[in-house]
């Protein structure tokens, strides 16, 4: 394997263009992965410090899986796992200008049991399941992020949309 | 094409364009779509409003200027670890030469990355070291103590400790070896252990490997890493008695005086590592014991009532 002149993450301009190229994705999966109950954008900067700190052990090309490392075990180390309850936005009006009351009312409650439902995955279902059909990760760039393998993913997007399925039976 | 394979291929976006019109014309066609689109409704909120590289680099400097106010204790932290090192790397790592080594003080935990970017948490009292420059030839750390491993996958990964080796091809584990007692706990993938007298057992997720006094004893694991780490509890189910006081002894840099105190009877439960009297309390109790912490915390007495 022939080496490259290695360009260093510690050069500020190569970390800024990390910094720039990584840091919404890496949010967003902070978000899912541990909800609102630690600031994700305060997570998501603490993960670049850890890179920073680490430059001198970290090629360019690894620092995108530096990042989602630091990042899965960052709640390890914090003192519970508590339950993850995403927020929903709320159901907007002019979104739906033809549309009664009552249709709004039974989008508001689908919301509800649907954010209840969210909850009850296990986390590693909820992550994969979100990044896919919220953010539009293939499932080979969600393997790459959480390390594992791309069937894996597919079996957790499954499990999850079943789970889900399940607590909306009631809305078909 | 059967429905439940059906639906399970447009969820993984694997549909023909006829597919996709069987698909469509399901009766539940309306509830399925529902279930996916509504996940939008779910979003990270304020992605747009993160940190800037600017705003990043302020919140890096105000944290590394709030660490670099208490100058004085590193100095005395440094000169501990510098003793620490000289008896621990004479007895011990003769084999590697110019070794990178990570250590936790009494009181501490230490988290390290390893150059493949593997993490390792270094826990009270425990050492590890590594040759950093053959790293990506052979990746072998050796530890003494205890400490956590989440493994990047790659080549071999070996951990060798004075009473067992561990193998593993990337996971995430802990590893605890003090004087007679090595324990293993798996909390991801697969690893393969090497006893002293050379017998392998194949450990996966959920499942802890215990050898104590030369005795295996194999059990599972629920929880997704060691309690010393997510919760700063050291746990301890059926070990000698001694055993619960050295590592109360590692976590409080204390010392312990037994009176007509039975240091090998049996015992199962913990204590929490970063409040001393809550601690000595969840372990003097449940047995019967009184306690006496001495004035400046560094020394406990411990008397049968």
């Amino acid at each position: 394997m022939a080496k490259e002149l290695q360009e260093n993450v510690c050069d500020e301009r190569m970390f800024s263009k990390i910094y720039n190229k990584y840091s919404k994705d890496l949010y967003s999966f902070l978000y899912y992965q541990y909800g609102d109950q630690f600031d994700p954008n305060d997570k998501m900067q603490d993960a670049f410090m850890k890179l920073l700190d680490n430059c001198k052990n970290v090629s360019p090309q690894n620092a995108k899986g530096f990042l989602y490392r630091v990042a899965k075990n960052m709640m390890l180390n914090a003192i519970k796992h508590n339950k993850v309850v995403l927020k929903h936005q709320q159901v907007k009006p002019k979104d739906y200008t033809n549309e009664s009351p009552e249709f709004l009312m039974e989008q508001e409650q689908y919301l509800e049991k649907y954010k209840k439902a969210l909850s009850k995955l296990t986390e590693d279902q909820r992550v994969a399941f979100l990044l896919n059909k919220v953010e539009g990760k293939k499932h080979a760039e969600i393997a790459e992020m959480l390390g594992v393998t791309q069937k894996a993913v597919e079996n957790r997007i499954y499990k999850a949309y079943n789970k889900l399925k399940e607590e909306l039976e009631g809305f078909k | 094409m059967e429905k439940e394979h059906l639906i399970k291929s447009w969820l993984l976006h694997e549909l023909t364009t006829d597919q996709q019109e069987d698909f469509e014309n399901l009766d539940d066609y309306q509830f399925h779509k529902r279930i996916v689109d509504t996940a939008q409704y779910f979003k990270a909120e304020h992605v747009n409003e993160i940190s800037s590289y600017e705003d990043f680099m302020a919140y890096r400097n105000k944290k590394q200027s709030q660490k670099s106010s208490n100058w004085l204790r590193p100095v005395l932290k440094i000169a501990a670890v510098f003793v620490l090192m000289l008896g621990i790397a004479s007895v011990y790592y003769t084999n590697f030469y110019g070794a990178t080594t990570a250590i936790a003080d009494r009181g501490e935990k230490n988290e390290v990355y390893l150059p493949d970017d593997s993490m390792v948490v270094v826990n009270a009292l425990s050492e590890i070291a590594y040759n950093k420059n053959s790293w990506e030839e052979a990746r072998e750390i050796e530890l003494k103590g205890e400490a956590f491993f989440d493994v990047n996958k790659g080549s071999t990964f070996n951990v060798v400790t004075a009473l067992g080796k561990v193998t593993v091809l990337g996971t995430e584990f802990n590893v605890k070896q003090r004087d007679n007692y090595f324990e293993i706990q798996c909390y991801e993938g697969l690893v393969q252990v090497t006893l002293p007298d050379n017998k392998i057992y194949k450990l996966p997720a959920g499942n802890s490997l215990r050898f104590m006094d030369n005795i295996v004893t194999q059990g599972t694991v629920k929880e997704l890493g060691p309690s010393w780490m997510m919760h700063n509890l050291s746990k301890f189910k059926s070990v000698p008695y001694f055993v619960v006081l050295q590592e109360f002894e590692r976590q409080y840099n204390t010392t312990f005086s037994l009176h007509h105190v039975d240091k090998n009877q049996l015992f199962t439960g913990g204590f929490i590592n970063n409040n001393i009297e809550e601690g000595i309390k969840s372990i003097t109790l449940p047995l019967e014991l009184s306690y006496s912490i001495s004035e400046d915390k560094k020394h406990i007495i411990l008397s049968k009532r």
